[in-house]
């Protein structure tokens, strides 16, 4: 695998040059300052734009162009890393090898136009296609609370409070939904193009000179600085004593959410000790939380814990039978204590560490997990792989006592079930 | 040893069989750091009613059972954690139990060897106790009311039960409170004996592995080839009817909009065609001209507000196949009109049949790039079609207009059924 920046004059180009596909994956991401309203404007945006465009007027016109780009797939999501907003917008198509000469050229072309080209009339969005999208969005918000797992979540996010990034959800919310209309997101989305930090990804078996100049081309976005602002979300409020709240519900399983807040990690810690951390606590099929509370106890279907390290968050989370709650909390909490005894083994640790690698390798198989892993390091979350399966042997047992000394329960939510 | 070159990619796939005909597949790519292997079992949920081993009568076991006894494989008479084993060496394992089969599975970097004779040793050697017994009963109720949580799951159910009346598929997959709380042990270990035999499983390797290296673990896995074959193995032959079991179902749930399936029972032996695969892949691309992404259908849906997040899909059981729409709709009468007016006047252009291909083709390509990919198609292709295809290009391009217009008029509409689920009040 080579990997290559170039600083052109109109963005920023990543190239991943690597024989492992058949594919190529160019992915353009639009970075800019965490702001809670643009997470319903981005949501809609993104929609919106790989809908339809003005060339290819109708959802299934442009369907009937992907299908005959051998198959190319259009694909665009909006995520959070710490104080950032990143939006991404990607193709996958074949190789031209397996297809036609000129399908690299013709692929992008049709990316370009999703971006450059929407479907706009006098400074407006298309308003049929506009009712649309609003209606799906509106569909997928009040659906979120169909989905247990994924509203526990939210909420015991939201109960953190200190109002940071991390306490607002990836969906739409109402007011800002309903404050958009056509032409306020037509000025949503000039803005967006021309202020967001531009990064471009391209993995698979391409010429570098030919791609470069495809791109240089082709993609006239104004070229933005890096964000000045950290990354990370530090908190604010340590609680010392963990807050409970209890949510009713209809559903038949109950949800425990504990979220868990770590303070004062040096960057070794944050990098590599967390994780190792996590992995023992409830990272695993056989971490400390799954022994304790489903083979042990036979309390749980799943429980695992999940690391946010931008956020400087874990996260445990299980479903539980209501009657059940203040038990599962006490094994949890005791799981927490004997951490920090140093109740665990040496091969805890090691194992862990095999994990890490395993899941550095595992990411390697897939060229969207290539352009994460690219992006975690250019924006300074993480090393270079080969850096990071050599610093993550370094962790003791002593390093993963003292981290458990910073980690402190902060909110216990249960959303109630029957 | 047999091998196989995939058509028009070029992966290989070697093939040998056991004296006790256990069959091991491996897809070696070097490519990747990693590898994946699988142990599959042909025996699901729908396996309820069969001849014990060394028995010569039908016996009828609780629903549930095939995944209860997937749960249970992990415990170890030396009360060793196999979760631990594996995690030793940062490998994961997970297993999963569909309809008809269960499979249990690894993947990771390291100590290949070791781990791959230890998946063969935890499938090889069950322990079954009035304990263990009770204790995963409570994990596996758990599971259950996880499941039921789950609208999808919860409309899927519901859509067997009313389309099946006999097979046992009509039923979930985890079985129920009450029939889990009557699994034994001894249920277990009668299950185990008859369907877990050499020549009932088969594992699927691939990845970062030699093949030579994989089938020298294989053969010598002491317990692995002492087992014998079950030549006998007899199944419960159902005489499921054309017709549902139910046609119309309303019903409150915990949503907050209004949800659909409407679904059509379609018997395979009503088709003049009768290779498996092919007439699998004719409902697949009839529903995709009609009803896929592309369709007039489905622009139809989008620009007329009849739906929100809505798909059509063809699912594929034994003799039967379902042609499924699901919605999230307030507009569930005009949804299902304009399936109906679809399905009364269907066309085929040549043209978007030849892109469909085309689109079919460029995807068995992408699953060719990850070989892990390729060993689940050959496990599914084993468990569906008791065969494997490497050649499935070459069989997408022999498709053609005119014998999918013959499938069209041998389809019947006639049977078929409807669901609906509202919000509660308080939603």
């Amino acid at each position: 695998m080579i990997c290559k920046t170039i600083e052109l004059e109109t963005c920023r180009l990543h190239l991943i040059k690597t024989q492992k596909f058949k594919t190529i994956d160019i992915r353009i991401m639009f970075s800019d300052k965490f702001k809670k309203e643009e997470i319903t404007k981005r949501n809609f945006l993104l929609d919106i734009l790989t809908y339809s465009s003005k060339t290819y007027n109708s959802r299934r016109e442009l369907c009937i162009k992907c299908q005959d780009l051998y198959s190319l797939n259009l694909n665009s999501s909006n995520l959070r890393i710490g104080n950032y907003l990143i939006s991404k917008i990607g193709i996958s198509f074949l190789n031209p090898k397996y297809t036609e000469k000129n399908m690299l050229e013709k692929s992008i072309d049709l990316l370009i136009d999703i971006i450059f080209n929407p479907n706009v009339s006098d400074n407006r969005f298309d308003s049929k296609i506009f009712e649309i999208i609003k209606k799906e969005l509106e569909s997928e918000r009040l659906t979120v609370k169909e989905q247990p797992k994924i509203y526990s979540l939210s909420q015991m996010l939201k109960e953190m409070g200190g109002n940071k990034p991390y306490n607002y959800h990836g969906y739409c919310y109402k007011e800002d939904l309903d404050a958009l209309n056509e032409e306020n997101l037509f000025e949503f989305y000039q803005m967006f193009i021309k202020n967001s930090m531009i990064d471009v990804y391209v993995v698979g078996d391409f010429d570098f000179e030919e791609v470069t100049n495809i791109i240089r081309n082709k993609l006239k976005f104004v070229k933005k600085n890096k964000i000045k602002d950290n990354v990370y979300v530090f908190h604010d409020l340590i609680r010392k004593r963990y807050r409970r709240v209890i949510e009713k519900s209809n559903f038949k399983q109950s949800k425990l959410v504990i979220g868990l807040k770590t303070n004062n990690l040096t960057e070794y810690e944050r990098n590599y000790v967390s994780n190792i951390y996590n992995l023992i606590l409830g990272g695993n099929a056989d971490s400390l939380l799954m022994r304790n509370v489903r083979l042990k106890e036979s309390l749980v279907y799943y429980i695992f814990s999940t690391l946010n390290k931008t956020d400087n968050i874990i996260i445990i989370s299980c479903g539980i039978e209501v009657k059940n709650f203040e038990k599962t909390l006490k094994i949890i909490k005791k799981t927490l204590k004997s951490i920090k005894d140093g109740l665990f083994e040496d091969d805890d640790v090691k194992k862990s560490q095999m994990e890490y690698i395993t899941s550095l390798d595992t990411a390697l198989n897939n060229p969207g997990s290539i352009i994460d892993l690219e992006m975690s390091k250019f924006i300074g979350i993480s090393e270079s792989i080969e850096k990071r399966k050599k610093e993550i042997n370094r962790v003791t047992k002593q390093d993963v006592i003292n981290i458990s000394k910073k980690v402190s329960m902060d909110i216990v939510y249960l959303l109630e079930g029957e | 040893m047999k091998s196989y070159t995939y058509s028009r990619t070029g992966e290989k796939l070697y093939n040998e069989v056991l004296d006790n005909g256990f069959q091991v597949y491996v897809l070696p790519s070097d490519k990747k750091n990693t590898f994946y292997a699988c142990i599959g079992v042909k025996y699901g949920s729908n396996d309820v009613c069969f001849v014990p081993l060394n028995e010569n009568k039908f016996k009828k076991t609780n629903y549930g059972v095939a995944h209860f006894l997937e749960h249970l494989i992990f415990s170890m008479e030396d009360g060793t954690d196999p979760f631990a084993y594996f995690n030793k060496s940062g490998v994961n394992v997970n297993a999963s139990t569909s309809f008809y089969a269960t499979k249990y599975y690894m993947w990771g970097t390291n100590d290949f060897n070791k781990n791959l004779d230890y998946l063969l040793s935890v499938v090889t050697s069950p322990y079954f106790t009035n304990e263990n017994v009770i204790s995963e009963r409570g994990i596996i109720n758990e599971e259950i009311r996880m499941y039921e949580d789950d609208t999808g799951w919860f409309i899927d159910d519901l859509a067997r039960k009313m389309i099946f009346k006999e097979l046992p598929i009509k039923e979930k997959i985890a079985g129920t409170f009450d029939s889990v709380s009557k699994i034994t042990k001894e249920e277990l270990y009668n299950c185990y004996n008859t369907f877990y035999v050499p020549n009932n499983m088969f594992l699927v390797v691939s990845g970062n592995v030699d093949v030579d290296n994989v089938l020298k673990i294989v053969k010598s896995h002491k317990k692995l080839n002492s087992l014998k074959p079950n030549h006998n193995i007899k199944r419960k032959k159902y005489d499921e009817s054309r017709e549902v079991s139910k046609e119309f179902c309303q019903c409150k749930n915990n949503v907050y909009l209004p949800k659909m399936k409407y679904v059509f029972k379609i018997r395979h032996a009503d088709f003049s065609i009768k290779e498996k695969i092919k007439l699998n892949m004719y409902l697949n691309m009839f529903m995709t001209l009609i009803f896929g992404s592309t369709s007039e259908f489905h622009e139809c849906i989008l620009s007329e507000n009849y739906a929100t997040g809505f798909y059509s899909e063809c699912a594929y059981y034994d003799d039967f196949s379902t042609l499924e729409f699901v919605a999230e709709t307030e507009r569930a009468d005009l949804f299902k009109e304009l399936v109906d007016k679809y399905l009364s006047n269907i066309e085929i252009t040549e043209n978007a049949f030849e892109r469909i291909k085309k689109v079919w083709i460029a995807s068995e390509i992408r699953i060719s790039d990850n070989e892990d990919f390729l060993a689940d198609s050959v496990l599914d292709d084993i468990v569906t079609y008791n065969k494997m295809y490497t050649d499935r290009i070459d069989i997408i391009e022999t498709l053609k207009v005119k014998e999918l217009k013959q499938i069209i008029k041998e389809l019947n509409f006639e049977n078929n059924c409807f669901i609906l689920i509202n919000p509660k009040e308080d939603n």
